[in-house]
């Protein structure tokens, strides 16, 4: 059985992100910023601010930074955007091939083991400023993320984890504020608090004042996507 | 085969590849694609149901594959239609992931090992359905694609009288008919082959599958099913519920027209 990764990487290399040789000049590709992953009682959800910025120009809003992956398990990313773009869909695609040809999903380990080999292969991109950097959200048999670093290595969280260049700022307020057992709305309440203090300390995450954040909630039933009145009613 | 095979003179080669491809596709087990009002219902006779070995498989949300031929030999061609599924819908989107695309490249997969020392023991039935239409194609083992719009069969070795009705019967009295009926054609169609293949009895077989779904694998591709998955394997309860509305005067008229009793 062969990895549809492995097989594009041999098969078809012009379809994966590549490194240029020499760094890109800092600012000038457009970037996703700040997405954080929280747990609470029943599941885990996905959130990320709507802006891309160039350096210290914010080029467009209501970008999308999450991608689902199939009915259990959802991306979400920081970093290059044509790079995250495009290896979402190839991460998407493979689990996709992977069900197919093992009649069975992948479990959310392996998915996470996936994930490592190909952001490790990404690496010399990254190092030329193309870099990929997700939180893998899934559920089995209870709410689970997967942060990884640019080198690919995956670190299991059971409370909280994030991504981008805001994340260091998402992450004070929540680890100021997750606790166990959180219901999904106060886990959304919290994801919200946290990109809104991202958004105040780093100029490349984006607020509320443009678009509402995107938010997915992976449980039992499966990945939904939160109607942005849900969200503007948890925001207040 | 030998160090020295290219001193094989190439019509020689070729007919001893086809002999070879042929015989294998002859022992494996009939399968069938059938047009129904909804979409397309694919019927194969696998002895393995149930132990998670599939004989009928998805390529993409719209396309199936299933083959007749050296079990292995099916198999990489079925994860080479995958990927290069996989391929396209990452080069361009999965609109553009389309069965006769997936037809064309198995072909071209065929005919490269065509030319090899070990050709591909077999052939393969490629279904997909679009928003209005119903395609199959068989893909031989010398890359050959054959297309149909409403009926397709590979493997098993069935007689002229065997073929004969089938090819009557379905140009008659089963073609794009609602899915009980497509599906009970179908199980008729195999139970024929299946009793001429391995010397048995159609009726056993007919029998066998009305009563307990195995040895059976149905999947339908259908246009109705809400979302962008349309290949939806039937589970044994629901094809012994899709058989049941035959009357015992049907199952008599089926048994009856039956070629070998």
């Amino acid at each position: 059985m062969q990895d549809f990764f492995q097989y594009i990487s041999a098969e078809h290399p012009e379809l994966l992100p590549c490194g240029v040789g020499r760094g890109v000049e800092e600012g000038s590709l457009p970037h996703g910023t700040t997405v954080i992953g929280v747990v609470y009682e029943r599941g885990v959800l996905l959130a990320g601010d709507r802006q891309i910025s160039m350096g210290g120009k914010k080029v467009r809003y209501r970008a999308d930074k999450i991608e689902q992956i199939d009915s259990h398990s959802a991306i979400a990313y920081a970093g290059t955007m044509a790079t995250c773009v495009q290896m979402a869909k190839i991460i998407r695609v493979s689990q996709e091939i992977f069900r197919k040809m093992n009649s069975r999903r992948l479990s959310l380990a392996g998915k996470a083991s996936s994930l490592s080999q190909m952001i490790r292969k990404n690496l010399p991109a990254a190092l030329d400023g193309l870099a990929f950097v997700p939180v893998l959200a899934g559920y089995d048999d209870g709410g689970v993320l997967y942060s990884f670093d640019i080198a690919g290595h995956a670190t299991r969280c059971t409370d909280y984890a994030q991504s981008g260049s805001g994340g260091g700022d998402a992450a004070a307020v929540l680890k100021q504020q997750w606790r166990p057992q959180l219901g999904r709305d106060d886990a959304v309440g919290l994801a919200l608090k946290a990109l809104k203090n991202a958004a105040e300390e780093d100029s490349a995450t984006g607020g509320m004042s443009h678009d509402i954040p995107l938010v997915y909630a992976i449980d039992a039933s499966g990945v939904s996507r939160l109607e942005d009145e849900v969200i503007r009613g948890l925001a207040e | 085969m030998s160090d020295l095979d290219f001193l094989v003179d190439i019509d020689r080669r070729r007919e001893r590849h086809e002999n070879y491809a042929r015989k294998h596709a002859e022992l494996g087990k009939y399968s069938i694609a059938l047009g129904y009002e909804q979409g397309i219902v694919v019927v194969a006779h696998n002895a393995r149901t149930g132990e998670g070995i599939e004989k009928v498989r998805e390529v993409h949300h719209h396309i199936a594959v299933v083959g007749s031929g050296r079990p292995h030999d099916m198999e990489e061609a079925t994860e080479h239609a995958i990927l290069e599924a996989g391929v396209t819908e990452v080069q361009f989107s999965a609109q553009d992931v389309l069965a006769a695309e997936a037809a064309r490249n198995l072909g071209r997969y065929a005919t490269v090992l065509f030319a090899s020392p070990e050709p591909m023991g077999g052939i393969l039935l490629v279904a997909g359905i679009d928003d209005s239409k119903n395609m199959m194609y068989r893909v031989t083992y010398d890359g050959e694609v054959t297309p149909s719009e409403n009926f397709a069969s590979i493997g098993g070795k069935l007689s002229d009288e065997g073929s004969n009705w089938i090819e009557d019967h379905r140009r008659s009295e089963y073609t794009l008919r609602p899915l009980s009926d497509a599906i009970l054609f179908g199980v008729d169609c195999l139970s024929r082959a299946y009793a001429e293949q391995d010397h048995g009895s159609p009726k056993a077989m007919f029998k066998s599958v009305l009563k307990s779904g195995e040895h059976i694998e149905v999947v339908v591709l259908d246009r109705s099913i809400k979302g962008a998955n349309k290949f939806a394997p039937i589970s044994n309860s629901r094809l012994r519920h899709e058989c049941a509305p035959m009357t015992s005067d049907e199952l008599k008229a089926v048994f009856a027209s039956y070629v070998r009793e």
